[in-house]
Formats: structure tokens, sequence, C-alpha cells
């Protein structure tokens, strides 16, 4: 590869410049690559803290569910669910991480009140409202889980996208410029002995042409 | 019929069965078995056995129908047609929720007066106005309250107001129905009058938990009937200032449980528990009177929801001795 390069000063001077900018570049990546790391444990963290919530609360709902079932009967139950459906919402903003753009999931209240759920105090079991209040938990947790894993694999893959691209600074375009600047100075010193070399040969050949002359 | 019913001996070997799968091969030596049967060839085990259940039961309910006719027949219906109830809530509910018709469909149980087929007419209607509509050709006593109760809704879309006229009509038409002085109107009377005070003492401490609500608000959920429950009594146990004087006022007047703690749902089981236990009592009393009927239908029953939560049980793993803990042996 090296010997595509024109061996010219100019180019020389343009490779040194661009390894002097990659080893920053290098360096600059290092230190992005070291604050998502840091972010990362700190969202696997509240990630796993999420997950465990997620399943303490989903263990409990689906059993009280099935005791509710077994009580009130299936169709109760999805007399119950009938009642009032809606859509979870939630807010998404961008946050921006060394130039990484990352979404926070912020979650509305998902938590209903009896009236709110639209069941009918006279009609519904305090086991059907406490299994739906449970449910409700449970999409609590599995948006809080969301919200986190989300950011999680943004970081995750930035990560993957950096480490890939100090190594291909370090192991590649930094080797390659190194092995180009060598080449161009040797081929550089190389002209620069022949011209010695040439102009020595010359000196001597008029020296010995003044000498006959005279 | 009683010797149908599966002693708790054969419920606790049920119950210490490790599997789903050996739950429901030994279901099939019980007099569930053909149910489950036919339930099988068509329905995922847990399913297929709520399917079975229920139609054991409503094969029962039926059976019982024909051996009546006249009064007595008249005072089962009463008993029954609460299912009908239940029914006509899922349908109306589906609708106004926007419910798909299948799903509707797969969830009804007919135990009351009305049949499979009459059921999924209904559920196959489009909206509620059509439900009401289809409803009033079926001679029902719900379809005059449906059908009051149908411009109400369309004007203000007030599901809560239409299922409330429902459960009113309903208590009114079970005391008419039971008014007589005979000895099994009596029975059917004083039954009607038991679930509406308990159902009026659940509602109380429910809407109680409802902070946002008027006294005004609280007091539409009263259903009027019952025996100790006023409406004053309503709105004192819905206030959480009121609520101890009105478990006094409960207490000195019979009410079967006499304390109330912060877990709703242990002092509902508890309530559910004594109903049950007052209903299959009457086994013990006219054995020429409807007191039998009652009692069979509290005892088959609860033998379907223990049933049903042996067989959830097994799913999800639940362990042995909070099924015990749960499950009404009377």
């Amino acid at each position: 590869m090296p010997e595509t390069v024109s061996p010219t000063r100019m180019n020389l001077l343009q490779r040194k410049q661009q390894a002097r900018i990659a080893g920053q570049g290098v360096d600059l990546l290092k230190r992005k690559r070291d604050a998502l790391v840091a972010d990362f444990f700190n969202i696997v963290r509240q990630s796993l803290a999420a997950r465990e919530r997620l399943t303490k609360a989903a263990g409990e709902a689906y059993i009280l569910l099935a005791l509710a079932k077994a009580w009130e009967g299936r169709e109760s139950l999805e007399a119950a669910a009938m009642a009032d459906r809606r859509e979870v919402l939630v807010d998404i903003e961008v946050r921006n991480v060394w130039g990484t753009k990352i979404p926070e999931v912020a979650m509305k209240e998902v938590r209903r009140t009896l009236m709110g759920r639209g069941h009918n105090p006279a009609t519904t079991s305090a086991r059907t409202v406490e299994s739906a209040a449970n449910f409700e938990e449970v999409v609590a947790a599995i948006l809080e889980v969301a919200a986190t894993e989300i950011r999680l694999r943004k970081i995750g893959e930035e990560i993957k996208k950096t480490t890939r691209r100090v190594n291909a600074l370090e192991q590649v375009v930094i080797p390659r410029l190194r092995g180009e600047i060598r080449f161009i100075t040797a081929v550089l010193e190389q002209r620069a002995r022949e011209d010695v070399f040439r102009l020595k040969r010359i000196k001597q050949k008029l020296e010995a042409r003044a000498r006959e002359s005279s | 019929m009683r010797s149908r019913l599966l002693d708790p001996g054969r419920m606790e070997e049920l119950l210490v069965l490790p599997t789903l799968e050996g739950f429901v091969q030994a279901l099939n030596n019980t007099p569930y078995g053909h149910d489950l049967q036919e339930a099988l060839a068509r329905f995922p085990a847990l399913q297929a056995v709520d399917v079975a259940l229920a139609r054991n039961f409503y094969h029962t309910t039926t059976k019982i129908l024909s051996f009546a006719d006249g009064t007595p027949r008249a005072l089962i219906e009463v008993v029954l047609i609460r299912w009908d109830l239940s029914n006509l809530r899922l349908i109306l509910r589906g609708k106004h929720g926007g419910t798909a018709q299948e799903d509707i469909a797969a969830n009804l149980i007919p135990a009351g007066s009305l049949n499979e087929a009459a059921l999924r007419e209904l559920a196959s209607q489009p909206d509620i106005p059509a439900v009401v509509g289809a409803f009033s050709g079926l001679e029902h006593p719900f379809a005059v309250p449906l059908s009051e109760g149908l411009r109400g809704y369309l004007e203000t879309k007030d599901l809560f107001a239409l299922e409330l006229r429902l459960e009113r009509f309903y208590a009114e038409h079970g005391l008419r129905v039971a008014r007589g002085g005979g000895h099994s109107q009596q029975v059917v009377r004083s039954l009607l009058q038991a679930e509406l005070d308990a159902t009026n003492v659940k509602t109380a401490f429910k809407v109680q938990r409802a902070a946002d609500l008027s006294p005004e608000a609280k007091a539409r959920f009263f259903i009027p009937g019952g025996r100790i429950v006023s409406e004053d009594l309503f709105l004192l146990l819905a206030d959480r200032e009121t609520a101890e004087q009105g478990m006094k006022g409960l207490r000195v007047q019979g009410f079967p449980v006499k304390s109330v703690s912060d877990d709703l749902t242990a002092f509902e089981r508890d309530l559910d528990l004594a109903m049950t236990r007052a209903q299959t009592g009457l086994y013990l009393g006219d054995p020429l009177g409807i007191d039998i009927v009652v009692a069979y239908l509290a005892l088959k029953y609860n033998e379907v929801k223990n049933l049903r939560l042996i067989a959830r049980s097994k799913q999800l793993g639940i362990s042995r001795d909070r099924v015990r803990r749960e499950m009404v042996v009377v």
C-alpha cells in the first residue's frame, strides 16, 4: 500500500498532519468510550433493579390474577377488563452524551383509581380490583425496564461503534499513515543520497576535467 | 345429586397431584369427565377445565330447572338469572369498550335462563342499542330495565347507570317473585336480602377508598332491598370517618363478618365464606322446599371454584398451603 503513495514532501507533510489528527481522534474517542462505559454501568444497575421489580411484581400479579379468575370466574374478570380500555402514553426526550443521542423515556402515571378504571364498585370484587392494581404495577415496571433497556442498548451500540473506530484508527489508519510516512521519508532520503552522490560525481568530473585542461 | 359432588378427600387427592396434566387426567374420572373430554378436543388444558366446569354447572342448573314448575320454578329462576345478569354485563361492557364479538362470546357462561344460542346472538350485535333491541325479543325480565336505561345511556354514555339499573331491577324482581309467605319464598327472600346486604357492604368499603367521590356519588352505588343495610348505613360505611360507627350498626344487626381490616380482599373472602356456609347450611332445612336446591347450587358452585383454583395452582406452581388457605371447604 505505501508504494502507491507518491513520495513527495507535500504528501509527507499531509501524512504527518493526518497521523497527528488520528492520534488526537483516538484520544478523544477513548475518552468518549470511558464516559459511555461509566454511564452504561450506571444504567446496568438501574436496569437490574427494574428487572427485579418487574419479576417480583409479575410473579405476585399472576398469582393474584389466577386466584381472582378461580374465584370470580374468567367471565367476570374479562368483563372488568372490557370496562375501560386505554393507551399507555410515554414521553420520550433525547439526551446528548458525547454526541450520542440517547432516548430518555418518561412514564406518565399508569396507576388508576377504581373509578378511573371504569370498574363499577357494586359489581367488581376486591380481588379483581387488587388484581388490576397489581397489573398496573407490572405495566409501570415494564415501562421502567423498557426505558432503562432502550438506553442500555443505545449506549452499548455506541460503545461498540466507538471501540470499532478506536481499533480502526489504532490498528489500521495510524499504522498505515506511519508506514506511508516511513516510505516517503525513506524515498526522499534515498533521493537526497542519490542527489548528493550525483553532485559529488559531477563535482569529481568537473574537477577531473579542470585538472586535464590545466 | 349431592352424591355426585366431590368429597374433601377426593379434593385433597386432586390438590396433591404434581402437574396440570395429572389433574386433568384425574378430573376425567369424576362427574366432570364427559364435559372435560369434549372441551379438551377444542381448548388447551386450563381453558378446557374452565369450559368443562362451566358446562357441567350449566347442565346441572338445566336439570334442576327441569324438575320444577310453577312457583318453585319461578323461585329457582330468580336464583339462576343472576348468571344472565353476569352475562349481560359482560356483553354490555364488551360493546361499550368495542371488544371483538369472539372475545365476548368466548367468555359467556350459559348457566341462567339464556341459552348459548341466545347469548351468542346478543354478543353478535354491533352495539348496545342493537343488544337492547335483540334482548327485547327474548321476553326476559331484564328487557324492561334495559330498554328504560337505553335512552340515558345514549345521552350520557354512562355504563355504570345502565349496570346499576339492572342490578336494582334484579333485586326488585327477585324480592317481588319471593314476596309470599310460603317457606320457599322466605328462603329465597332471605337469600336475596343477605346477598344485597353483602354486596352493599362490599361496595361501601370500596367506594370508601375512592377519595374523590362525594356522598351523593357514593349513594348511587347503593342497591336497595337488603335486610340490614339501609342507605344511611351504607353512607356511614362509605365514609372513612364514620365507618366504625357503621360497623357497630352491622354487628348489632347480626351481620356475619364482625370487623374489617385494611385488606379488603380478605374481608370479602370472609364474607363470601360466611355466605356460602349459610347457603350450604340450608341442606339441613326442609327436604321438600327450595332449601335443598339453593344449598346444592351453592355447594356445586363452590366445588367449581375450588377446582378452578386447583387447576390454576398446577399451572402457575402456587404452593399447596396457599391453595388450601384460598379454598372454601364447607
